[in-house]
């Protein structure tokens, strides 16, 4: 047998037949896999020695104890919920697990101090001696008189050091944006005479009334209220406790609540005095109450609304009120809440007082499972005096040339986007010619403003919280720097000492945490109080457990709740009170503004699970996330129901224009039954026009397609209800 | 016919042809191509953890321990904050501890020479996107450690060590039989068979368990 070509092609033919029954081909791709894996190119984070920073994340007012995890103590590698926090035991929303991205995306971040030409639009870097003359010069030409300040910075220490800033450079205008928190405070004098916050036993009820609260969407204390729900749907089906949930849409709240009373947007309160109807003519009264001073007036004023006359007016069933008001009386441990989205903007306060008052006649104040009347935290009582004003007042004084402004403050603050009016608010700042932000991050006011003197995140500065939103008892959590900054921001505590000292007067503190010692100092002089502990604590296990550490020092107690990242004081002692109907509201349903006529359909803007409604807009991780029904790559989604849709002739996925009196663009169309015939509900917190290019021009601004209602009770803008229209271009 | 013959004597040789070139591929699959596709290596010190174990009465912990932290010190070395350090019994290079040549030649090269590491060739180690918490998986789950390393008490000789020369790790990862094939725990640690025991034992599975 010669070779020939032939039988060479024989022989590959069997040796090719062969190699699939060899291990070459599968094992040889499993290597080349790993082998790629291991170029030298391929970017692989250093190891090193692993240890972890324990502080809390101060993405919003929720007061989450968090660990850094970090590698060398120079690189922090992974946010992990603290378990010894009682707040939120270990657990972490996306928000804060996706923390580290507000400290290392660069492009977000304002690198210096810097200062902007109005004409040209060019930015300089300065040195941080430069920028805090020149801001002490500026500050010192513009007078007091001439001076707004913005304090998005409430819920901390910081809260008093700017409003000392305030009082010592005499600024006419001195503004915090009213929240949830602010809602309370105000129902809480009309109700009980006592103008203070309020928390929730959730925890042990067993039935729980809530009123547009975004409860497992971010009210509040997200992480808390998540715990809370699994709570609440553990155990048997008749143990267990239930939800009640009155929301205008299908919210994911609305949707895993045992009930959901779909309430017409603007007649929440109503549905609450209903409910108050049914408890008083059925004798379900605590006595407390029926005796209370002004009853008859309450009770006349809850008469009006029959569970039949408010199904009418609400659109909820009157069998779902009685149901509701039946199971919230009879239960043993019952508590009914109010909020609106986040907790960041306010409900109506007729709403939150309605509320407290079905709280009221329950009788729960101070009980089990009921409404928590705790005292805020002592705190350092700085700038007395200082009067809070409305921005959006302010903005129109400007506008119609009755005020002039000569300089405006913005902390943690981005009036811009976030209004109340975006467009007012973008009059304000081009009106006033120095606009100074103290923001770390490059947000819409941020590039506007003429000075920046950049913070710190949160990971690198002290910081504190003071009680979160709901929380039944006190509670002051500490942030601490994890390491050194990675930029040349400056924390805003220490910029404010050295510009009042610039001004000519002695600040308060020479640094930010010499003002957080005196503040534990205060918390310890209490006699009260615990550091979080590695005793497994549910938040209301410990309640009435005694006067506390009890700590020897001012010092010793700051070490250890520096270390710990938390103050707490779970005695259970709330403000003790009387009730008093006295002052009854009168109650209407909220009527969005706008021409009826030309925007004949109510506009929702509502705020969802993924997208952040505060000072901290979405990071990368988050937005990635968000749910099709919202937002699908650049397209923001209004919701509608198929009727509505049928009558305009749009179909799931349509593109219109959604046009409004303050504002209009292009958005795709969801159908959804969870949508109110007649009804057009936008999520919120979208249509940012700068940040990296996940966030930035995705969608259209909620806040600016709608024109603030103004609270008939209280003055505040209402910003979760206007007017609006859809066209098909 | 004649025709007919020859085309049936062509195609006989054909198969002949065909089959040697699949035994002949077969071969080099099976016997050539593993051993060209790793190095071999003798590990630095020829260690015997039967001498260590049975004759000199040490236990596994004084090499093999956890650190304060939580961390696991994997294998002993010539110094250190742990009992079985090797400087700890071979401090003097005149006083063998044994008879074994394998001293006479640590005894020369590394405590008379003063040298501070030996540069231990590991057979389990993992790539640097793997997280693997020891103390996870022997205190808290309670697994051996042969479970997952074999019985090294018995091991007079370590194994010579043989590296992937594309992957860069240990043929033990993939297992030391070519075909992936094992018939105990300890012979592969590869993704799946961290996978599948954490299937059978219905712990967490995710992605983000190990690689975090």
């Amino acid at each position: 047998m010669k070779p020939s070509r032939r039988r060479f092609l024989q022989f590959s033919m069997g040796a090719a037949g062969a190699f699939l029954f060899t291990p070459i081909n599968w094992k040889l791709m499993d290597d080349v896999a790993i082998w790629t894996q291991n170029w030298s190119w391929v970017p692989v984070p250093e190891d090193g020695a692993r240890a972890y920073t324990t502080t809390t994340c101060r993405i919003c007012n929720g007061g989450c104890g968090i660990k850094v995890r970090l590698i060398d103590g120079k690189r922090a590698v992974k946010i992990e919920g603290n378990p010894e926090s009682p707040i939120n035991r270990g657990g972490l929303c996306a928000w804060g697990a996706a923390g580290l991205q507000y400290l290392y995306m660069d492009e977000n971040r304002v690198p210096g101090p810097m200062k902007r030409d109005r004409v040209t639009g060019v930015r300089t870097r300065l040195t941080w001696e430069a920028a805090l003359e020149l801001a002490a010069a500026e500050l010192k030409k513009a007078g007091g008189e001439g001076t707004a300040i913005v304090n998005g910075r409430k819920r901390s220490t910081m809260n008093g050091l700017i409003r000392q800033f305030a009082a010592d450079l005499g600024a006419a205008h001195y503004c915090e944006p009213c929240d949830g928190g602010d809602v309370q405070k105000a129902a809480s004098e009309l109700l009980l005479g006592r103008p203070g916050r309020y928390g929730f036993d959730l925890e042990r009820a067993q039935v729980i009334l809530s009123f547009n609260a975004a409860l497992l969407e971010g009210w509040a204390s997200p992480v808390r209220m998540m715990r809370a729900f699994g709570t609440w749907m553990s155990g048997t089906e008749e143990s267990r406790a239930r939800l009640f949930q009155v929301d205008p849409r299908a919210s994911l709240t609305a949707s895993k609540a045992d009930t959901w009373l779909p309430a017409k947007p603007g007649t929440e309160t109503i549905v609450a005095l209903a409910m108050a109807n049914v408890m008083i003519a059925g004798n379900m009264v605590a006595p407390e109450a029926a005796g209370a001073p002004g009853f008859d007036q309450f009770k006349s004023l809850a008469e009006a609304y029959s569970p039949s006359k408010a199904a009418e007016l609400t659109g909820v069933e009157a069998d779902q009120i009685r149901e509701a008001a039946e199971a919230f009386a009879k239960a043993e441990r019952a508590v009914a809440l109010s909020g609106q989205g986040h907790g960041n903007t306010p409900e109506p306060l007729s709403l939150a007082w309605a509320v407290l008052a079905l709280n009221g006649l329950k009788g729960n104040f101070n009980k089990e499972g009921g409404v928590y009347l705790t005292p805020e935290p002592p705190g350092l009582d700085l700038g007395a005096g200082v009067e809070n004003g409305s921005l959006l007042e302010l903005a129109k004084g400007v506008a119609q040339g009755k005020e002039k402004l000569s300089a405006l403050l913005l902390f943690e603050s981005n009036p811009l986007f976030n209004g109340p009016d975006p467009a007012a608010m973008a009059e304000l700042m081009d009106k006033t010619p120095l606009v100074i932000s103290f923001s770390p991050f490059w947000d819409e006011s941020t590039k506007k403003a003429d000075l920046i003197l950049p913070d710190l995140t949160y990971l690198e500065r002290w910081d504190d919280v003071d009680t979160p939103l709901g929380m039944p008892y006190q509670a002051v959590s500490v942030t601490k720097p994890i390491f050194a900054p990675r930029h040349k921001g400056a924390p805003t505590g220490d910029v404010l000492a050295k510009l009042t000292k610039a001004l000519g007067k002695t600040p308060p503190f020479a640094k930010y945490e010499d003002a957080l010692k005196a503040r534990v100092a205060k918390l310890q002089a209490t006699g009260h109080g615990l550091a979080a502990s590695e005793e497994p604590a549910a938040p209301m296990d410990l309640l009435g457990s005694g006067p506390g550490k009890g700590w020897g020092s001012a010092e010793e107690a700051f070490e250890e709740v520096a270390a710990t990242g938390l103050w707490y004081n779970p005695s259970g002692q709330g403000d003790q009170v009387t009730l008093s109907f006295e002052k009854t509201l009168e109650v209407k349903p909220l009527e969005p503004k706008g021409d009826a006529q030309h925007y004949p359909y109510p506009l929702v803007v509502f705020d969802t699970a993924r997208v952040a409604s505060g000072f901290y807009a979405n990071p990368p991780f988050v937005t990635k996330i968000i749910e099709d029904d919202f937002l699908l790559k650049k397209d923001i989604f209004i919701n509608i129901h198929p009727e509505t849709a049928h009558a305009l002739h749009l179909k799931e996925g349509s593109k219109v224009v959604l046009e409004s009196e303050t504002g209009q663009g292009w958005v795709g169309v969801h159908l959804t039954q969870g949508a109110r015939p007649g009804v057009i509900y936008l999520p919120a917190g979208l249509g940012h026009t700068t940040f990296d290019p996940t966030l930035k021009d995705k969608g259209l601004s909620g806040a600016a397609m709608v024109e603030a209602v103004e609270d008939p009770h209280n003055g505040q803008p209402l910003t979760f209800l206007g007017r609006a229209k859809l066209r098909k271009a | 016919m004649t025709d007919d013959r020859n085309a049936k004597q062509k195609s006989k040789g054909g198969i002949l042809f065909f089959l040697a070139g699949f035994v002949v591929m077969l071969i080099f699959g099976w016997a050539v191509f593993p051993a060209l596709l790793y190095s071999t290596a003798q590990q630095p010190v020829s260690f015997s953890h039967k001498k260590h174990l049975e004759g000199a009465g040490m236990e596994c912990e004084q090499c093999h321990s956890f650190r304060e932290d939580g961390t696991f010190m994997g294998t002993a070395n010539m110094t250190g904050n742990f009992d079985g350090a090797c400087l700890n019994c071979h401090d003097d290079p005149e006083t063998m501890q044994g008879a074994d040549p394998r001293e006479t030649y640590f005894l020369k090269e590394y405590v008379v020479k003063g040298v501070k590491r030996i540069e231990w060739k590991v057979y389990s180690k993992q790539p640097p996107c793997v997280f693997f918490p020891h103390a996870v998986h022997t205190v808290k789950a309670e697994l051996e450690c042969a479970t997952c390393h074999g019985d090294m008490a018995q091991q007079d000789q370590p194994p010579v060590y043989k590296e992937n020369r594309l992957s860069g790790y240990s043929i033990d990862i993939w297992g030391r039989n070519i075909s992936g094939l094992t018939s105990n725990s300890w012979e592969s640690m590869k993704m799946s068979d961290c996978g599948a025991c954490h299937e059978e034992r219905g712990t967490a599975n995710g992605c983000q368990v190990c690689h975090k």
